[in-house]
């Protein structure tokens, strides 16, 4: 395996957090696999990769859209923590593929270019646009804790002492 | 498989919350800063460390900070064998191609059905006028119904983005996918409007037909983050990220203050208690311990 990819899975599983989640992560990037080579499924995986674009895009894509089949096939129960740390395994055992495979020469640029590509496609997938995004970041800031009641004036001779009229 | 027939059997399937965006985000912003740091590009790891900001303080905020230990164990051990769940798949009859017939058959060509909605340019469809939707934060109700996928309100709370399946269908969310704000629209009777801006969050607002009708994502990456470094250059924003940061340092400090504050207790024991075969911090002293001593 190219060492740039398989220094970036390391790390990747070493930020798993909270670290329990590592098996989850585990079997999700087997799923992903079986998915990339069974012999039903492969040639719509090869068909994504050679649509017309830009390769990173692609290939970010197609990651993406592999990691949203997962996704679906465990109903939703896979947390985002192990999800997206899958989506890059899934990333880095692509890439590595097609590298053996003579399609791509993996370089520094070349991978910081695909993640982009893949975790900005994934979060399309779940239908998270920027402009969501700042909406809920909106929704949150205008968020008040529920149930605290407002703040009293203060009263009687402590609070008269402290200020109260 | 088309980008939108995957996204629509993820929402599908999957009840993507606010919570759930926020993790995702946050994750996102990780990885970014992983990579970043492992091939070297400082654009990267900038972006990851606004990304994983947006999501740390969002999540934060409304009470949705990652997992907890207990959680993780239960995704451990509910979170089905993923292994054998893709295996079915991979050795379905069709496998993925039948998921591609299904999404494909189910949302009878989204794009077919729903374009024409996005556009309102269905003429002569039984569709009622439009209900201009509410620029109000709290409850965007989206009424666009249709006689035979009935209009489901969309996310009455913005926070519980839950995917609202009419009828079971995936293509019927995207059938109602509301038009975005500000788009006029004539309706079928004639009538003329424009939909309100609104800051709200309802549950499909963002999966719009027209984003997700090509066979790759909308946005290329470098328009996603680049969208996203701009919202948060906004000075509120800023402001958000700023307050979220002061927040966890001042948590980290205190922590790191009782460690310290513990660390003493220990030494002023343990210099008591030198010399003393049992320790006894707690010695008491007077007439009758005197004698007893």
């Amino acid at each position: 395996m190219n060492p740039l990819l398989q220094k970036t899975e390391s790390e990747v599983m070493a930020k798993i957090n909270p670290a329990q989640l590592k098996p989850v992560v585990k079997k999700l990037v087997d799923a992903g696999k079986k998915i990339m080579y069974a012999d039903k499924t492969r040639h719509l995986i090869i068909k994504e990769l050679n649509q017309p674009g830009e390769e990173t895009e692609i290939v970010g894509a197609s990651v993406a859209k592999l990691a949203g089949l997962v996704m679906t096939q465990v109903k939703g129960t896979a947390p985002m923590q192990a999800m997206v740390p899958a989506l890059m395994l899934l990333l880095c055992e692509g890439l590595d593929f097609m590298e053996k495979a003579g399609k791509v020469k993996v370089t520094p640029e070349f991978l910081a270019a695909c993640t982009k590509a893949a975790t900005s496609s994934f979060l399309q997938l779940l239908g998270v646009t920027p402009d969501r995004l700042a909406a809920l970041v909106d929704h949150t800031k205008g968020n008040q804790p529920a149930g605290q009641p407002p703040q009293q004036a203060p009263k009687g001779i402590i609070g008269a002492a402290r200020g109260a009229v | 498989m088309a980008f939108t027939a995957i996204a629509a059997v993820v929402t599908a399937e999957t009840a993507v919350t606010a919570t759930m965006i926020f993790a995702a985000v946050a994750e996102v912003g990780t990885i970014l800063t992983v990579v970043g740091a492992v091939t070297g590009d400082k654009e990267l790891m900038k972006i990851g460390g606004t990304i994983g900001l947006i999501g740390g303080v969002g999540g934060l905020a409304s009470d949705a900070m990652g997992v907890g230990a207990s959680a993780a164990d239960a995704a451990a051990t509910t979170v089905t064998d993923a292994a054998t769940a893709s295996s079915n798949v991979a050795n379905s009859l069709d496998g993925f191609e039948s998921l591609a017939d299904a999404t494909t058959s189910g949302l009878s060509d989204a794009a077919t059905v729903g374009n024409p909605i996005a556009t309102n340019s269905v003429a002569g469809s039984a569709l009622p006028e439009v209900a201009p939707l509410p620029a109000t934060d709290a409850v965007q109700q989206v009424a666009q119904p249709t006689q035979a996928a009935a209009s489901a309100p969309v996310a009455a709370d913005p926070i519980a983005v839950s995917a609202p399946s009419v009828n079971g269908s995936p293509a019927s969310m995207d059938v109602q996918s509301p038009a975005t704000s500000g788009t006029p629209y004539t309706s079928p009777t004639g009538s003329t409007g424009s939909v309100p801006g609104g800051s709200g969050v309802d549950g499909y607002q963002g999966n719009n037909l027209s984003s997700y009708s090509s066979a790759t994502p909308s946005q290329n990456s470098n328009s996603f983050f680049g969208q996203i470094k701009d919202f948060m250059k906004d000075p509120g924003n800023k402001a958000l990220v700023d307050t979220g940061m002061k927040f966890g340092l001042g948590a980290v400090q205190g922590a790191a203050g009782g460690q310290f504050n513990q660390a003493r207790v220990d030494l002023a024991r343990q210099q008591q208690n030198w010399g003393n075969s049992v320790g006894n911090t707690s010695r008491t002293t007077g007439i009758i311990n005197g004698a007893r001593a």
